[in-house]
């Protein structure tokens, strides 16, 4: 990668991670406030990692679709290749999705040295008691699909206008469903939660794998997309 | 910083609309050049083509030889600067020195900021609150202030009134003679921007009907005036763009060549030859049914 790629990838990385300076302790209160109020059993078996994983997903979305209206056209403006952009976007969006999880993790695992009695009945994640490091690679994998599937839909709509977009909308909703569907037995998911299809899935592995592949699949798509893609005077 | 920009062929089309057609030129560094047309004429699509917004459908355009679309060292040599939607823009004009300063190696912050100070930029702002006038200064700031090889403007004094925009001709001017570079200005307003530019290209209806140097340009077009008959006769060997006629005397506005022959027959006639202006000129070429 040339310098300007390296430039794009902390300059977006830096920009991104004010949008997370906002979020995450929102929804840091929101999971104290919520676990305080609700005696509900499906709300206080869950860990701050699992819940702020449930929201992250969207919030990856929204970022990914940013990334391509805003900061697409500005760095063409700025006399940056598309390559670069593309680049600094995707490695900026993973570091994102470490952070965003990484952090959160070192929270989850303070909240959890304290042993107090509200957090008795957490559990970290449906992938099992102690999965530290599955539980943080799995998440962090998700939340890149996401990201990946807003980016997506941004350039579809940027590029195509309407219906391309929504051609695009469907291509994303397609990808985050089939990841939603390897991870069905582990994970509480925001799309394939609402349906009630049971598939049998065989194991974490090749949940992971999937998900590998559905982003690789992803990534080739955004690029394809972006690598000639004209920049709007105006 | 001598750059040569070459266009070969270029066509542009979007879905069934052909918005340039083989289009090729060459421009030479250390100029100032008029690109002018109407509403529509493909101007935006071939400054799009030449800052690399966009690829061209067919042909090439070149900086120094080299293919400009994708490629990092062509892009970093062209600001593209042109009206920019800012209302849902949250940044400073400072925050955008910043980014610059960051992305572009040449430019110049001190340069920068005595603009922004010509120009009268609040420029702790966010620019959505500027004026659109405002707006256009900010833009211009950049583009002059990023000091690359090829700098383009089109249409960039939007919303700035008459004493701004004067500013930023005389900036253009005194620009060229501290860093000569290569300044592409796309304009309406011919009238009032014709004495800055070097060369001018004309762009009609998606094709390049005129490149020429200012001087040579002004020497093609010209006007012959003079008792009806003898008017007509000499016209009929030229090619008029339009005429006027006020009781016995016509006027006569030519472009091309002037040969010795007519010349000579003009000055037997006793017929009068004036100067147009540039105005004149793209009002003419450019009329309907041209």
């Amino acid at each position: 990668m040339n310098e300007t790629g390296k430039k794009v990838t902390v300059d977006l990385y830096a920009a991104q991670m004010k949008w997370i300076a906002w979020y995450l302790p929102i929804v840091y209160v929101f999971y104290f406030v919520l676990i305080w109020l609700l005696n509900e059993p499906g709300i206080r078996s869950m860990s701050l990692l699992t819940f702020t994983f449930q929201t992250a997903t969207i919030f990856m979305l929204i970022c990914g679709i940013l990334s391509s209206l805003a900061f697409l056209p500005m760095y063409v403006k700025h006399g940056v290749t598309r390559k670069s952009y593309f680049q600094g976007a995707f490695l900026s969006a993973i570091g994102l999705a470490i952070s965003l999880i990484g952090i959160t993790a070192i929270f989850t695992w303070i909240i959890s040295i304290f042993n107090m009695p509200l957090f008795n009945e957490v559990v970290l994640s449906s992938l099992g008691e102690n999965s530290w490091l599955l539980t943080i690679i799995s998440y962090i994998l998700i939340v890149i699909v996401y990201f990946l599937a807003g980016w997506l839909i941004g350039l579809g709509f940027y590029r195509y206008g309407g219906s391309g977009g929504f051609v695009s909308i469907l291509a994303a909703l397609v990808i985050v469903f089939l990841n939603d569907l390897l991870w069905e037995f582990f994970t509480p998911i925001p799309v394939v939660g609402y349906l009630t299809l049971s598939l049998p899935v065989p194991n974490v592995a090749i949940a992971i794998a999937g998900s590998i592949i559905l982003a690789v699949i992803t990534a080739v798509l955004v690029h394809k997309i972006v690598k000639d893609t004209p920049v709007k005077v105006a | 910083m001598t750059r040569k920009v070459e266009a070969k062929n270029i066509r542009v089309s979007y879905k069934e609309m052909e918005a340039l057609s083989d289009i090729s030129f060459t421009l030479e560094s250390r100029k100032i050049v008029g690109l002018i047309g109407r509403n529509g004429a493909g101007k935006t699509s071939l400054l799009s083509i030449l800052a690399a917004y966009r690829k061209a459908t067919s042909g090439e355009i070149t900086i120094d030889g080299e293919p400009i679309f994708e490629n990092e060292k062509a892009v970093a040599q062209v600001t593209f600067v042109h009206q920019t939607d800012y209302k849902d823009e949250y940044d400073t004009v400072i925050q955008f020195f910043e980014l610059a300063e960051r992305y572009r190696p040449g430019f110049d912050r001190k340069y920068a900021e005595q603009l922004a100070e010509i120009f009268q930029l609040p420029t702790n702002k966010p620019l959505r609150k500027l004026s659109t006038g405002m707006q256009s200064a900010f833009n211009v700031t950049i583009g002059l202030a990023n000091k690359t090889p090829i700098t383009i403007f089109d249409e960039a004094y939007q919303g700035m009134d008459a004493p701004a925009r004067e500013l930023f001709y005389k900036e253009i001017l005194e620009e060229q003679a501290r860093n000569p570079r290569l300044f592409i200005l796309s304009t309406h307003l011919v009238s009032e921007m014709e004495y800055l530019f070097d060369e001018v290209l004309i762009i009609h209806k998606g094709k390049l009907i005129v490149q020429e140097e200012m001087d040579s340009l002004l020497q093609k077009g010209f006007s012959v005036t003079g008792a009806m008959e003898d008017v007509e006769e000499v016209a009929s060997a030229l090619n008029v763009l339009s005429e006027k006629q006020l009781g016995g005397t016509k006027s006569v506005m030519v472009y091309g060549e002037l040969t010795a022959e007519t010349e000579a027959d003009v000055k037997r006639k006793g017929l009068e030859i004036g100067n147009v202006s540039l105005q004149d000129l793209f009002i003419q070429l450019t009329k309907e049914g041209n």
